[in-house]
C-alpha cells in the first residue's frame, strides 16, 4: 500500500513555483488509480517525487509511506532496493527515456541484472519473453535494436515491459498515452490491463484513457487535487465543475471546448481563492475563499458547492 | 507577477568593464601626457611622475601607448566583431528561412570554413595582404563566423515552426517583414550576446597576431605593445612596468565581453 | 554504415581539394604582382631595380606567364608530389625544412594533448556530477579565467617569472648541447617544463569546460532519471549511463585537437624558442617565406580534415543514430 501524505513540491530558481500543493491520497493493494490534469497541473512532478527522482532544485514537503514506512526518510541504499524492484518507474515515451546509445533489450533487462541477480545475458535473454508479453513483433530482433528505431508506441510499450521486468507491486506510469494516435492509444490501454495483481498510479491528460484502465480518478488543477472518486462514478456522475467541463470537452461528448482562458500561473497563489473561479460557470462570491476538500460520500471535492452536501471538510485549508 | 528582475551582476560587472575601456578609448587624446610615437633619449626609463609607466627601448612613454592601444585594440576587437556577426546572421537567415539548395550550400560552406585551422588561416592571409587594419579585420573575421551562424540557424529553424511565424508567412506576409519583426526581434539578445562572445574572442586573435608582429601596420594596439617588451628584451630585463600593464588590459577587456556575452546569454 | 563512410571520406577528400584550390588562388588574387610572393619581397624588389630580366626569367620558369588553368594543374601536380619548391630563409627544400622540425612539436603536443584530456576529462566529470560542489567551485572560475587571458599572455609571464626572476627552468630553445643519452634527454625534458606546463593548463581548462557542460546536460536528460529509476547506484547510473553519452561531444573534441598537434601551439613555441613547426611558419610569415608559410598551412590543414574524418568515423560506430541518416 502506498500513501501520499500531504506531499507539496516547490522548485525555486528565478522565482518560486509551487508545482504540487498539499496532495494526498492512498493506493491500495491491487488499486489502479489515475491522476488526471491538464499541462503544467503538477502531476508528473507529483509521481517523480514519490520515488525522489526530482532534481535537487525541488523543496518538498509532506511524506510517501510504503506499507506504513517512509520512502522519503529512506537511506539511499534502501532507496535503490525499492526503485524498480517493488516500485517501477514507466516514463513517458516520447523524448530520450531510453538511453539513446544502448540497446532496447538490454534497457529492459537492467532492473533484472541490479534486483534478481541475472547476469548480464540472463537479463537480455528474458528481456525478450517480456517484451512478447507486449505483441511488439520480432521481439528478438528489437530487443537488439536501438530506440530510435521504435516508434512512440512502441517504445511505450517497451517501457512498460521494463517496468514490470523485476515483478514490483506498484506501477507509476507517466503519460502513458501521450502522442500516440486512437489504435495506439487502445493497444497501451490494454498493455496496462495486463497488469493484474500489481498496483498502477498513472498520469493522465486523457479522462477516457483514465476511465479504461483506472478504478480509481484523482483530479489535479493548478497543483491541487480537486476532486477524487471511484472512476465509474466520476465520470458519469461528476462533481467539480473543472471534471464536468473537461468530460464536456471530450469528442464524444460534443467537444465543447471552455474559451475562458488557463489555469492560473504557478506564482501568486496565496489568496487567490477557488483557482478554476475564472474558468467556472458557477462562480459564486465564496470563491474568492479557497475552498477546502469536502467528503461527499465516497467521494472527495474542492468546490463550495458542496459545503452544505458534505457532513465534514479535512480540517486545513 | 510582482517578481523583480534579479540584477545580473557578472554581466553589470563586464558591462563597467567595457564602459570603462570605451571612455578611455574615446578621451585618448585628452589624457595622454605625451604623443605616443614620439621617441625621447631617455631610454627604458623607469616609472617616474614623469613616465607613470616608464619609456621603452627609442624612449616613447609607455603609459601614452597604452592608453592610444586602447583605441587600436577595441576598434579591431569591434569591428572584427561586427563583421562576423553580420555574416553570420545573414547566412543563418538566408539558410534556416529558404532552406533547399540555399541551404545545403551555406550549410557545406560553414562546414568546410570549420574545418579549416582557424589562426594558421589567420596569419597566412595577414602575410599576403597588405598589413593594415582592414586586412586585420578581413584575416580575423574569415574563420570566425562559423560558430554565429551554427547557433542561429538552429534557432531560426526552431522558430520557423512557431505558430505566430507561419501565420504571417500563411498570410502573404513578405519575407523580409517577418525577419525584420520577428526572426531578428526575437533573436536579438542572442545575436547580441554572441557578438559580445566575438569581441572577446577577435580581441584575443588581435592580440596574439600583433604579438607576434603581424598586426596592423603603424598601429601599435595592446599586443603589439607586448611584442615589443618582449622582443626589445623587456622581459630579459625584467620590466614588468612594461610587458605586464598590456597582459592585464588584454585580460581585462576580454573579459569584460565575455562575461556579458556568457552571462547575458545564460539567463534566458 | 558503409554508406555513411563513404560519404565522410568523400566529403575529406573534397575539402582537402578546395583548401589546396584557395591556398593557390589565394596567392594569384593578393593585391601585389604574384611573383612577390614567389620570390620573396626583398629580392623581388632587388631585382626589380637591378636586373628586371632576371625576374623575367623567374617569371618564365614558374609559369606564371602560362594560362591560369595550365598554372593550376601544375600546382596540383606539385602539391601531391610534395614539391613545394625552395626556402627562402635557408635555400633547402621546404619539405625538408618542415620534415626536420615536426618531431620537436610533436614532443611538445601529444604530452600536451594526452596530460589535457585525460585530467581535464576527469576533473571535469567530476564537476559536472556534482555541480556545486567544492571541487567545482573551485575549478570553474580558474578555468573560465584562464579562457579569457591569452595564451601569449600568460606564456610571456611565466617565462618572466620561472626562467628570469626565479631561474628554475633555462630561458629557451631545446637543449643545451651538451651531453648524450640520459643526460641529454634529461636537459630536454627540463626544457621543456615550462612549455608543456603551460599548454597543459590551458588545454586542460578546456577540456574541463566542455566536460563539465556536458555531464551536467546529460544528468538531467530524461535516460538518467529512467536509470535511476530502476534502482542503480550513483555510480552505475555515471559510468553505465551518463559517461557514455557525456564521452560523445568529448571525443570529438578531442579527435579535433588531434588535429591541431601540429598547428596549436605556434604562440608557445615562439615565447620558448622552440624550433617546432610553430616558430617554422611564424618565421616563414614574419619573413615573407611564401613557400614555407603555404606549406606549413598545407600540411596543418590536412592535419584537422584527417581528425574531423577520425571522429565522424569514431561517432558513427558509437551513436546509432548517426548512420540511419
Amino acid at each position: 500500500m502506498l500513501e501520499i501524505n500531504h506531499v507539496s513540491v516547490k522548485f525555486s530558481a528565478d522565482s518560486d513555483v509551487q508545482a504540487v500543493e498539499d496532495v494526498s491520497f492512498v493506493l491500495p493493494e491491487g488499486s489502479k488509480l489515475a491522476l488526471v490534469g491538464e499541462t503544467g497541473s503538477g502531476k508528473s512532478v507529483l509521481l517523480l517525487a514519490i520515488l525522489r527522482l526530482l532534481p535537487e532544485t525541488a523543496q518538498t514537503r509532506g511524506d510517501v509511506l510504503l506499507d506504513g514506512k517512509s520512502i522519503w526518510q529512506m537511506k539511499r541504499k534502501e532507496l535503490d532496493k525499492i526503485r524498480g524492484a517493488v516500485i517501477s518507474y514507466v516514463p513517458q515515451g516520447g523524448g530520450e527515456a531510453l538511453n539513446p546509445l544502448m540497446r532496447v533489450g538490454f534497457q529492459v533487462g537492467e532492473p533484472l541484472m541490479e534486483h534478481k541477480g541475472l547476469s548480464r545475458k540472463e537479463a537480455e535473454a528474458k528481456s525478450v519473453s517480456l517484451l512478447k508479453r507486449f505483441h511488439l513483433g520480432d521481439e528478438e530482433a528489437l530487443a537488439r535494436a536501438y530506440p530510435h528505431t521504435f516508434s512512440g508506441g512502441m517504445r511505450q510499450r517497451a517501457m512498460v515491459a521494463m517496468g514490470i521486468a523485476a515483478d514490483p507491486q506498484i506501477v507509476l506510469a507517466d503519460e502513458p498515452s501521450k502522442g500516440l494516435d486512437e489504435k495506439r492509444v487502445a493497444l497501451v490501454a490494454e498493455t496496462f490491463q495486463q497488469l493484474g495483481e500489481k498496483s498502477l498510479l498513472c498520469v493522465t491528460h486523457d479522462l477516457l484513457f483514465a476511465g479504461k484502465i483506472s478504478d480509481h480518478i484523482c483530479v489535479l488543477y493548478a497543483a491541487q487535487q480537486v476532486e477524487y472518486g471511484p472512476t465509474e462514478k466520476l465520470m458519469s456522475a461528476p462533481l467539480h465543475p473543472y471534471t464536468r467541463d473537461m468530460l464536456r470537452a471530450i469528442p464524444e461528448n460534443g467537444m465543447e471546448v471552455d474559451k475562458a482562458g488557463f489555469a492560473p500561473a504557478h506564482t501568486g497563489y496565496e489568496n487567490f481563492g477557488c483557482r478554476y473561479r475564472h474558468r467556472c460557470k458557477d462562480c459564486m462570491e465564496v470563491c474568492k475563499k479557497m475552498p477546502p476538500l469536502f467528503t461527499v460520500g465516497d467521494e472527495k471535492v474542492r468546490c463550495w458547492l458542496y459545503a452544505d452536501a458534505s457532513g465534514t471538510a479535512d480540517k486545513d485549508l | 507577477m510582482k517578481k523583480r528582475k534579479k540584477v545580473n551582476i557578472p554581466v553589470l560587472a563586464g558591462s563597467l568593464i567595457i564602459g570603462f575601456f570605451v571612455i578611455i578609448a574615446i578621451i585618448a587624446p585628452a589624457i595622454v601626457p605625451y604623443d605616443p610615437s614620439a621617441t625621447s633619449a631617455l631610454t627604458y626609463g623607469k616609472p617616474s611622475p614623469e613616465h607613470l609607466l616608464g619609456t621603452n627601448d627609442v624612449g616613447q612613454d609607455i603609459f601614452s601607448e597604452l592608453i592610444y592601444g586602447t583605441r587600436i585594440s577595441m576598434v579591431i576587437g569591434i569591428f572584427a566583431a561586427v563583421v562576423v556577426t553580420c555574416v553570420g546572421t545573414l547566412l543563418a537567415l538566408l539558410s534556416a528561412w529558404y532552406g533547399g539548395v540555399v541551404d545545403k550550400l551555406i550549410t557545406g560552406l560553414t562546414n568546410l570554413a570549420m574545418a579549416v585551422p582557424g589562426l594558421a588561416l589567420t596569419t597566412l592571409l595577414v602575410c599576403y595582404l597588405s598589413p593594415g587594419i582592414l586586412s586585420i579585420v578581413v584575416a580575423i573575421s574569415i574563420t570566425a563566423w562559423t560558430g554565429t551562424t551554427r547557433v542561429l540557424r538552429s534557432q531560426i529553424l526552431a522558430l520557423k515552426e512557431e505558430p505566430f511565424v507561419k501565420i504571417e508567412k500563411a498570410i502573404g506576409q513578405r519575407d523580409i517583414v517577418i525577419m525584420g519583426k520577428h526572426l531578428l526581434s526575437n533573436l536579438k539578445d542572442i545575436i547580441l550576446s554572441r557578438g559580445a562572445m566575438a569581441v572577446s574572442s577577435a580581441m584575443m586573435t588581435e592580440a596574439s597576431l600583433s604579438f607576434l608582429g603581424l598586426g596592423a601596420f603603424g598601429e601599435k594596439s595592446w599586443g603589439a605593445i607586448l611584442h615589443y617588451a618582449f622582443f626589445r628584451n623587456g622581459v630579459v630585463r625584467g620590466l614588468y612596468w612594461w610587458y605586464l600593464p598590456p597582459i592585464l588590459c588584454t585580460s581585462l577587456a576580454v573579459l569584460g565581453f565575455m562575461l556579458v556575452g556568457y552571462y547575458g546569454q545564460q539567463k534566458r | 554504415m558503409g554508406k555513411y563512410l563513404i560519404r565522410r571520406i568523400l566529403t575529406a577528400v573534397f575539402t582537402i581539394y578546395v583548401i589546396i584550390t584557395v591556398s593557390f588562388f589565394m596567392v594569384r588574387f593578393m593585391p601585389g604582382d604574384p611573383l612577390q610572393h614567389l620570390v620573396g619581397q626583398e629580392e623581388y624588389y632587388y631585382l626589380l631595380d637591378t636586373d628586371p630580366e632576371e625576374l623575367e626569367s623567374i617569371a618564365e620558369k614558374y609559369g606564371l606567364n602560362d594560362p591560369l588553368g595550365v598554372q593550376y594543374v601544375r600546382y596540383l601536380k606539385s602539391v601531391v608530389t610534395l614539391d613545394f619548391g625552395i626556402a627562402y630563409s635557408n635555400k633547402k627544400p621546404v619539405v625538408e625544412n618542415v620534415f626536420s622540425c615536426i618531431h620537436w612539436t610533436v614532443l611538445l603536443s601529444i604530452p600536451t594533448w594526452i596530460l589535457g584530456g585525460l585530467l581535464g576529462g576527469v576533473l571535469g566529470v567530476l564537476a559536472g556530477w556534482r555541480p556545486g560542489k567544492r571541487l567545482d567551485c573551485v575549478l570553474t572560475p580558474i578555468a573560465l579565467f584562464l579562457n579569457t587571458v591569452p595564451s601569449n599572455c600568460i606564456g610571456v609571464l611565466a617565462l618572466a617569472l620561472f626562467a628570469y626572476k626565479l631561474r628554475w627552468v633555462p630561458i629557451g630553445g631545446m637543449t643545451s648541447g651538451i651531453g648524450t643519452g640520459w643526460v641529454r634527454t634529461l636537459d630536454i625534458l627540463k626544457h621543456m617544463a615550462l612549455p608543456l606546463s603551460i599548454l597543459v593548463l590551458f588545454r586542460c581548462s578546456g577540456d574541463f569546460m566542455l566536460m563539465k557542460s556536458s555531464v551536467s546536460q546529460v544528468r538531467h536528460a530524461d535516460y538518467t532519471t529512467t536509470a535511476a529509476s530502476k534502482g542503480l547506484s550513483d555510480r552505475k547510473i555515471l559510468f553505465r549511463h551518463v559517461m557514455r553519452n557525456a564521452m560523445l561531444p568529448y571525443m570529438t573534441s578531442m579527435c579535433m585537437q588531434m588535429g591541431g598537434l601540429l598547428s596549436g601551439s605556434m604562440m608557445i613555441e615562439t615565447i620558448f624558442g622552440w624550433k617546432g613547426m610553430g616558430q617554422l611558419f611564424y618565421n616563414a610569415v614574419s619573413s615573407r617565406d611564401f613557400p614555407t608559410a603555404q606549406f606549413c598551412f598545407l600540411i596543418s590543414a590536412f592535419c584537422v580534415v584527417m581528425a574531423n574524418l577520425l571522429s565522424d568515423i569514431l561517432v558513427g560506430v558509437i551513436d546509432p543514430r548517426v548512420t540511419v541518416k
